[in-house]
């Protein structure tokens, strides 16, 4: 089956994996029940209506073609600098500093979610650490 | 061997975790909220936040994916590509409610289901979840062909999600407004909507039948050897970059191919955009979140019908946003994609009003009004960003285009909604809760929420204006590549646009 994979194939892949990823629109059948069970006001409700919007922001290296977050993309540059491969050295520090600026936004979602960022920053730095020495 | 191979390039890879740990959050976020809800586990309300932030956002991370590697896979019918795919993702909603009803509206199967069908979803996905790139044709006849038959692939999969939507609101609504003649025949109903959403699988058939090229062996050889890379594979090399340089020359005219998160950022048109997504959300969030409150205090019984009313609003929008935006552009004529917007922003207010004014006979219709609006925006405002700032720094650029999300729910579904129902609302003897019957509970809210639709659509007429010189670069590269464009796969025009002419 994978041997025919073609665009048409991921996109019937895709289609199925939205039909599975929009449960944010199915809130309104569970306020209901939980406002009623376990007496919350409406603020609340609308609270946790925030809160699983606030979550749904997909984080930036989660989005990214390249597949890195900031501290990745730190040490790549640095690594490429000591290649002498990089090429555009500003714009590539802009876009560091953008990206850790993105991070510092999405930290106060919670505290799962800044210990996964945490363990994936570690990861990265592990992996771009072996490219440096590989480079030298 | 083809098994091993299949493991090492689908499973151990980088995207095999990164897809299925938001899903681990998704099924334990909902699991403790089922566990709250039970009573099994006794936590004040932070804690519930946060398994609420758990179950609903490990799920919205799912979006993402499909539809970035859609996109890159298809830059010659992108505004389709969007439409088609975020149509299928508010379907969701109506789809799960169907569920909700399968398991009558019992809470805990709900739960459980929520926790644990998603991630059965993502598991299934990710073998075939790949990007392949917009492969080229060799002649130009067979690109033509191609072009065609990609085109008429897209208005196929567009009609299964239109019957498939009509379907859950037809059933739905049956189900909900006459439950004694309609819910024994649930199980029937579900089964029927199993079978229409596996016809999402015949795409690559369909293709096929309709004349476009099948699969190259080379490319297939190549994605299971993780040559290409992807949305979660590894790093590309200086070589690869160089080819996607190539590609985004080809794919985006004007210094779109190269623009970063940071320089977007000092950008009018990119704050136009964002500023028409904030209020878009604002007014789609608020309804969202407070369809059950909504409801309730106009006198609705099940709001289960409301929910699908919703969903399948969003997804029409959402293809006729998609549909409409194309052949404007496809049209030479001076309505381009961002002047679309003012009509669907035109809905939204309409909705809101009718939201505002109306009374329990209505709200279905103000519903569909309004989501229909929201759906459309949401189809559009993507495809301009993405034709304007291309596909390299995509992902970034949307992400940060998320916060919008954050911003909208807060400011208006929780501080303005919120505040004005409570200041309404009276004590229920018989539940012990604050609850706000009558017209007044969410007037004021809807008719803030018009008055800011009207705004966005002037913004849209802002941003058109600002992006006049763009667009006609771009419809004179499309003209050029495509003829007749969107228009000539409808009738069987020639010419139609090579993915490699762009």
């Amino acid at each position: 089956m994978i041997a025919g994979l073609t665009r048409w194939g991921a996109l019937s892949a895709s289609a199925f994996l939205e039909a599975n990823a929009g449960l944010q629109y199915v809130f309104g059948d569970v306020s209901g029940s939980l406002r009623t069970r376990l007496g919350y006001t409406q603020r609340q409700i609308d609270g946790l209506g925030t809160a699983k919007a606030r979550a749904h922001r997909p984080r930036r290296w989660e989005a990214s073609r390249a597949g890195s977050p900031g501290l990745l993309r730190l040490l790549r540059l640095l690594s490429q600098r000591a290649s002498g491969s990089v090429q555009d050295c500003g714009t590539a520090v802009v876009d560091v500093l953008a990206g850790f600026l993105f991070d510092a936004m999405g930290a106060p979602t919670t505290l799962s979610f800044v210990a996964v960022r945490a363990c994936a920053c570690v990861r990265a730095c592990v992996r771009a650490c072996c490219a440096v020495e590989r480079l030298r | 061997m083809r098994v091993r191979a299949c493991v090492r390039a689908c499973v151990l890879r980088r995207g095999a975790a990164s897809l299925t740990r938001p899903q681990a959050l998704n099924a334990s976020g909902f699991l403790a909220i089922l566990a709250v809800y039970s009573g099994r586990l006794r936590c004040g309300y932070a804690p519930m936040v946060l398994f609420t932030a758990l179950g609903f956002g490990g799920n919205g991370a799912m979006l993402l994916p499909g539809l970035v590697t859609s996109l890159g896979n298809f830059p010659e019918v992108r505004g389709m590509v969007t439409g088609l795919l975020k149509s299928v993702f508010f379907l969701c909603a109506s789809l799960y409610t169907e569920l909700d009803l399968a398991v009558e509206q019992d809470a805990p199967h709900f739960l459980i289901l929520l926790a644990l069908l998603p991630a059965a979803a993502a598991l299934a996905c990710i073998p075939f979840l790949k990007p392949l790139g917009c492969r080229r044709a060799g002649s130009a006849a067979a690109a033509a062909q191609e072009g065609l038959a990609t085109r008429r692939t897209f208005f196929a999969a567009s009609a299964l999600t239109i019957g498939l939507a009509l379907y859950m609101a037809i059933t739905v609504l049956l189900q909900t407004e006459a439950p004694s003649t309609f819910l024994p025949f649930v199980p029937l109903a579900f089964t029927l909507m199993l079978l229409l959403l596996a016809l999402y699988a015949a795409l690559p058939a369909v293709y096929a039948a309709l004349g476009g090229r099948a699969a190259a062996p080379q490319d297939t050889q190549a994605l299971l050897a993780g040559e290409r890379g992807g949305v979660y594979g590894s790093v590309p090399g200086a070589e690869q970059r160089a080819t996607e340089d190539a590609e985004d020359e080809e794919h985006y005219v004007g210094d779109a191919a190269n623009i970063t998160l940071l320089q977007c950022l000092g950008r009018a048109d990119y704050w136009c955009i964002y500023s028409m997504y904030v209020i878009n959300l604002a007014v789609g969030l608020t309804l969202s979140n407070n369809l059950e409150a909504v409801a309730t205090s106009k006198g609705a019984g099940l709001v289960a019908g409301y929910v699908a009313i919703s969903s399948v609003a969003t997804c029409l929008g959402t293809l006729l946003g998609a549909h409409a935006s194309e052949a404007a552009l496809d049209a030479h004529i001076a309505l381009q994609r961002p002047w679309c917007v003012a009509p669907a922003f035109g809905l939204v207010a309409l909705g809101c009003v009718m939201v505002a004014g109306g009374g329990r006979g209505l709200l279905y219709a103000a519903v569909f009004v309004t989501m229909l609006g929201y759906g459309a925006n949401l189809s559009i405002l993507p495809a301009v960003l993405h034709e304007r700032y291309g596909q390299r720094h995509f992902g970034s650029i949307w992400a940060f285009s998320q916060t919008a999300m954050v911003l909208a729910s807060s400011l208006f579904a929780t501080a303005l909604a919120a505040r004005i129902y409570e200041a309404h609302a009276q004590l229920d003897p018989a539940t012990g809760l604050q609850t706000c019957v009558g017209g007044g509970c969410f007037r004021t809210t809807f008719l803030v929420l018009a008055l800011l639709a009207a705004l966005g659509g002037a913004i849209g007429g802002a941003l058109a204006t600002l992006l006049t010189a763009f667009y006609a670069q771009l419809a004179a590269a499309r003209s050029k590549a495509e003829p007749g464009g969107y228009f000539a796969a409808l009738t069987g025009g020639k010419g139609p646009r090579r993915c490699d002419d762009l």
